[in-house]
């Protein structure tokens, strides 16, 4: 993404909801990618979206990624998350889907 | 991992509103403000002239020194340190900006995890975007609005290009120099630059050992200016150690401008680089908006190349015509 001319914040490891959703209202980002590999996903990726919401930063676009199953990505989308990469997903294909959504919004 | 571009991609709200939000506290309006400065949206110019009433009250305080000197979890440590003692702390930190893709990888924020919900702390990671001198154009302004915001004291982490980052000496309160044993010998600490600009020196990571020699060095070097003597903090800042000794350092070293009449004089010398600044960019902005790119213009290139008219006396014609005087 850095390639692509995006200016990527990486926050680190193991950051709770609250965290990435305060460093992501200070630095005013246009999207947050999340991953997640420790199956947590289902608590995790809703709660991000639901604080968004309660700060009044629901116009921030959530994206996932890490090891998802296939079934539940309906459910996370429905919670709220704009796409979910799961393992294997081409880098371009990413890249795209945040510049069309950087444009588009 | 949040991504942020340069052009805004969603809406940011009307100034005044957002200004008054940000005078009430508000993080949402201090980051929303923030960019729209940085991405030099038109709006800016009027936030800036709303938010500058209500600036000056915050210390700033400048880090600078090689990369991978420890300035981010120095910082990191320092903002507890610093909370403890109930003072609101705002952080800037600017990290490279790619010159082939203009994309940026902003990594300071994983060393200043501590802090995170903290509300009494302000963290804002900034690329250079082409900037150079270890700052990016906005910086300040920035500091301008976590200052508005009500930060005590807001921290700057330049880029760290280690030797030619004076500019931050211009624009903050205090400068501390961070530094680190084993990186180099006498001479390094001798390079221009290095032992003007520091109000404060911090030799880093002393768990390393030898730090002796270059406390040594520094110590033997540094000469006081303005009647302050440059103090040399020894730090361990993954350990913790040394941080309050520093935060003791820089709140002297505020007291001192106050008490010596030092402050306003930094401040008007700073007011005096801005002022200049600003004219520069408006008036270049003048000369693109204006005639740079008419039928004039293309004609004046051709006397250029034909060697009718000289670039300086050409340039001359684009400005606005109360300045056309020879330079």
């Amino acid at each position: 993404m850095r390639d692509a001319g995006m200016e990527v914040i990486y926050t680190g490891l193991r950051q709770s909801p609250e965290d990435i959703v305060e460093a992501a209202i200070q630095e005013d980002v246009d999207a947050i990618g999340l991953s997640c590999l420790s199956g947590a996903h289902m608590t995790l990726f809703p709660e991000v979206v639901k604080l968004l919401k309660k700060r009044k930063s629901g116009d921030i676009l959530v994206a996932g990624g890490g090891i998802i199953p296939e079934e539940d990505i309906p459910k996370l989308k429905k919670a709220g998350i704009k796409v979910v990469f799961g393992p294997g997903t081409p880098l371009r294909e990413i890249v795209a889907f945040f510049e069309t959504a950087g444009k588009g919004a | 991992m949040p991504a942020r571009k340069g052009t805004a991609a969603r809406p940011r709200g009307p100034v005044p509103g957002l200004v008054d939000s940000l005078l009430k506290g508000d993080k949402r309006a201090a980051g929303k403000l923030i960019s729209l400065i940085e991405d030099d949206e038109p709006e800016a110019t009027e936030a800036l002239a709303r938010i500058h009433p209500h600036t000056g009250r915050a210390h700033v305080v400048g880090f600078t020194g090689p990369p991978g000197v420890g300035k981010s979890s120095l910082i990191n440590r320092l903002v507890r340190t610093l909370r403890g003692r109930a003072k609101k702390v705002g952080v800037v930190a600017v990290d490279p900006t790619s010159p082939y893709t203009g994309g940026a990888v902003l990594g300071d924020r994983i060393r200043m995890a501590d802090t995170g919900v903290d509300p009494g702390v302000f963290i804002r990671s900034m690329a250079t975007r082409g900037h150079a001198g270890g700052l990016a154009l906005a910086t300040f302004d920035a500091v301008r609005v976590l200052d508005a915001l009500g930060m005590d004291l807001v921290l700057v982490e330049t880029v760290g290009a280690g030797q030619s980052e004076v500019e931050i000496a211009t624009r903050a309160h205090s400068t501390v120099v961070v530094e680190m044993p084993m990186t180099g010998d006498a001479v390094q600490t001798m390079k221009a630059g290095i032992l003007e600009i520091g109000d404060v020196y911090v030799v880093n990571k002393v768990d390393l050992g030898n730090a002796d020699v270059l406390v040594a060095n520094l110590k033997f070097q540094l000469e006081a200016r303005d009647g302050w003597t440059p103090p040399i903090i020894r730090t361990a800042a993954i350990e913790g150690r040394g941080i309050d000794e520093l935060a003791d350092a820089l709140m002297r070293h505020a007291t001192f401008l106050d008490e010596t009449g030092l402050r306003k004089q930094r401040e008007i010398a700073r007011a005096r680089l801005e002022i200049l600044e600003n004219a520069q960019r408006l008036l270049a902005r003048q000369v693109e908006a204006g005639s740079a790119f008419g039928k004039d213009f293309e004609r004046m290139a051709e006397d250029v190349a034909s060697r009718r008219l000289d670039p300086n006396a050409a340039a001359r014609k684009l400005l606005p015509t109360s300045s056309r005087k020879p330079l």
